[in-house]
């Protein structure tokens, strides 16, 4: 199989690893691009994580085509430490159900990271209806996953003003209660 | 020690040959690595000296008809091969055991170079120590090369061993002499001392008492006269010196002080003499051995010399690329510009009739600028899409601080100890990193020399310290280095040619706008420089490693398309004058590895697919 020759090009480009400002916009350019040739860009980059499911840019790239095609390789990444927040994010941006479907369950994973990067990944979604998942693990005992329940639900717009001082208040960890001292804000 | 002749084979991928003192050899290669440990060994001849390309013996030693005659004997010879293997390790060529192999034809000056290593051998001349013995060989091949006797040059006083050579002392301070004998002239003095007649009168008004005018108003000097021979006979160019001009143009081996004097010289004229003396130095082709004299990383950010260096680098490639365009039939930078906004212009015009409905008249001068306006708009930066918790955020800090920053300068220390990286040049950030974006390494800290890093770092150092080595070289003493706070030459000649451009209103400073012009014509030629400091670095990831493709990758294939990318926004001829400025400014540039400056060279032909244009980059 040939690849599309811009589209590697604007791939590699996507991969500057330095990130100083003219690299970041680099890359910026490359990934506006990207998402907007979606149809050539999909394939190649579908082809390329086949190859390496564990390259953190190609897993953010492909949450943010926001296509069916990508559940399978995202699904893929979500189970995977390494690959699972961006794959969390990208699923969360899926608008396919499966892919929200998979991010509900991961909220009664047994290991908190999961269930972290599962919150992390409805709050990117921007779904409202997605807090009535997420406002149970505002009480977890885990305290990062209290504090990704509060960012999620905050962005989500779950909580209510009187909720947020709650737990700005009373909330054991200084780090959840900073996060909703923030939101309050 | 080292020696450049010939700049095309000049750069060495690696070590110089050992010294002399080592093993009874003199090597002439170019550059010293300037990279410790890189791990790059090479032999002395590829084939070990039994394949038919290698080592063929010479009938007699080149041009020792011309050798003989400035020596004032009968005959010269010694044993001579052409060994082309020499230019595999970057060598032009080496005298060993008496014997001279040189890496294609001499030049009647390596060749008469070499001739003085087999005499220093043979005991005649006065062998020194290394500096002394490349000091004397040059100062031979210089005198042979310009048609002087050197035969005084093997008497053993004449090559000293003692205090050293003098310095250049560019505050006009007269050092050198020069004893009269006789059918000496003012002329040829000068000649001989400054590559010109015409400093002449500047000897003879160093000498009042020396130099006596008879009365048709000719110079008369006595032999045995001691003239002192000013350090500085031309104001406009404190190169003109008996110390440093011969070196600038016959090349030879610098001494730290002399290049630290020369450089410092350079900078205490102005602007317009300064290009003058890249004019006309640059043609003998040895300003990148005054730089590489210069101490192991002062001329790059945060080193003594970076101003100075990158002053003279920036000529070296303007003057270069001038050049080419002249070649080219553009005479000036104006018609450079001229070029640049004409190619422009029918780009944009041709964008604006596409965007039109079909059928409608030409596009009007403000839909062409629209046009320009469009081509260098910037991308709305991507919002991340992920999310760190504050708990990540503190152990990755925590990580950064107490275990993956000691350990990596711990490794870096032992590994490339001439980088002499500190604690100091980086700073834990974790949440900074991750908020430009997956998969970043690192990132420059304005205004401190130091690069910020997080997330992938741990990972990177945590698997092997050496994968993270490139991306911070590039933070710290990449873009730091080639522009400092200044421009480009590409970004100059893009804003030139925007000005002959209708309707072209040039953005504010730091708008959006007038950051997407920088990073669209500015941008491309300090990333390659960057990229090329990554270069020497650079180990690809262990199978094991293979997460961390995305974050360790080779940077030689972004120098092409940095190149490509220069190539697609000038103009044909102008992007090929761009391109032969940076690669004479990389060839002259003491901090770009030879191996960085191969990946240059070998991207030039896939980029400029006519050979001609790949030619005349490369010549």
């Amino acid at each position: 199989m040939t690849l599309d020759p811009e589209v590697v090009r604007h791939l590699a480009a996507l991969h500057i690893r330095a990130g100083s400002p003219p690299d970041v916009r680099q890359r910026d350019r490359a990934l506006a691009w990207l998402l907007e040739h979606t149809d050539r860009a999909l394939p190649v980059a579908l082809a390329q994580v086949a190859d390496a499911p564990l390259d953190l840019v190609l897993v953010d790239l492909l949450g943010r085509f926001r296509r069916l095609e990508t559940t399978a390789p995202l699904l893929r990444a979500f189970a995977d430490a390494r690959t699972r927040t961006y794959a969390a994010a990208g699923l969360g941006l899926s608008p396919d159900p499966e892919a929200r479907a998979a991010l509900r369950g991961a909220l009664d994973a047994p290991d908190s990271s999961t269930v972290v990067a599962a919150l992390s990944g409805l709050a990117a979604s921007g779904d409202a209806a997605a807090c009535a998942d997420i406002t149970p693990k505002l009480t977890a005992t885990h305290a990062e996953v209290r504090w990704m329940a509060v960012e999620a639900a905050a962005r989500l717009g779950c909580l209510s003003r009187d909720f947020l001082e709650d737990i700005a208040r009373t909330d054991p960890d200084a780090d959840v209660r900073a996060l909703a001292v923030r939101r309050l804000r | 020690m080292t020696r450049a002749s010939v700049p095309s084979a000049r750069r060495n991928a690696g070590p110089a040959p050992r010294h002399e003192s080592e093993r009874g050899a003199i090597g002439h290669a170019g550059r010293e690595s300037a990279t410790a440990g890189a791990g790059r060994s090479r032999s002395q001849c590829a084939c070990g000296g039994t394949c038919p390309r290698c080592d063929e013996s010479l009938p007699s030693f080149p041009h020792r008809g011309v050798i003989a005659r400035a020596l004032g004997v009968s005959d010269f010879d010694a044993p001579a091969a052409i060994d082309p293997s020499l230019k595999s390790i970057g060598a032009e060529a080496v005298t060993e055991d008496g014997r001279a192999r040189f890496a294609r034809p001499p030049s009647v000056e390596v060749a008469a170079h070499e001739a003085a290593h087999v005499l220093q051998m043979h005991g005649r001349g006065r062998r020194t120590d290394p500096v002394g013995a490349e000091r004397h060989a040059a100062a031979v091949a210089g005198r042979v090369m310009r048609g002087f006797g050197a035969g005084d040059l093997l008497g053993p006083n004449l090559v000293s061993s003692g205090p050293g050579p003098l310095f250049f002392v560019p505050t006009g301070s007269s050092r050198m002499t020069h004893t009269v004998v006789g059918g000496d002239t003012l002329w040829g003095i000068s000649l001989q001392v400054y590559g010109a007649g015409r400093y002449a009168d500047a000897i003879a008004l160093a000498n009042p008492r020396d130099v006596r005018v008879n009365a048709r108003g000719i110079p008369i000097i006595e032999p045995g006269a001691v003239l002192v021979l000013p350090d500085r006979p031309d104001a406009a160019d404190p190169w003109v010196n008996p110390e440093i001009r011969p070196l600038l143009v016959s090349g030879g081996a610098w001494t730290e002080a002399q290049a630290d004097a020369t450089i410092r010289a350079f900078t205490t004229v102005s602007r317009s003499n300064r290009d003058a003396m890249v004019v006309r130095y640059a043609a003998f082709d040895h300003l990148g051995e005054l730089l590489l004299a210069l101490p192991t990383n002062s001329t790059q950010a945060g080193g003594a010399f970076v101003t100075q260096a990158r002053d003279l680098l920036e000529r070296i490639q303007r003057v270069g690329a001038r050049a080419d365009a002249a070649s080219q039939g553009m005479a000036s930078e104006a018609d450079m510009a001229q070029a640049q906004a004409d190619d422009m212009i029918a780009r944009n015009t041709a964008a604006a009739a596409a965007a039109l409905p079909v059928g409608s008249s030409a596009p009007t001068p403000a839909q062409i600028a629209a046009q320009q306006a469009a081509q260098v708009a910037s991308g709305s930066i991507a919002p991340q899409t992920a999310t760190m918790t504050a708990a990540e955020e503190t152990t990755q800090n925590t990580t950064l601080n107490t275990v993956s920053i000691p350990a990596f300068v711990t490794w870096v220390t032992a590994n490339h100890p001439t980088l002499g990286l500190t604690a100091a040049y980086l700073r834990a950030d974790a949440r900074g990193i991750f908020d430009r974006g997956a998969g970043i390494v690192a990132m420059t800290d304005p205004p401190h020399l130091r690069a910020v890093v997080g997330d992938a770092f741990i990972q990177m150092v945590a698997a092997n310290p050496a994968y993270a080595l490139p991306t911070i070289v590039h933070e710290v003493w990449g873009h730091n280095t080639y522009e400092g706070m200044g421009t480009t030459y590409g970004l100059d000649l893009y804003d030139a040619a925007a000005r002959r451009m209708p309707g072209y209103v040039r953005p504010a400073p730091r708008s959006d706008a007038r950051t997407s012009e920088e990073d669209n014509f500015g941008y491309h030629e300090t990333e390659m420089y960057s990229l090329m400091r990554e270069v020497p670095y650079y180990v690809p990831n262990a199978p094991a490693d293979a997460a961390l493709n995305s974050m360790n990758y080779d940077p030689a294939p972004e120098i092409q398309n940095r190149m490509q990318a220069i190539k697609n926004s000038f103009e044909g001829r102008v992007a090929r004058a761009l391109v032969r400025g940076l690669y004479l400014r990389f060839q002259a540039d003491p901090t770009i590895d030879g191996a960085a400056f191969l990946a240059f060279v070998h991207a030039v032909p896939n980029v400029f697919t006519v050979p001609a244009d790949a030619a005349a980059i490369l010549a």
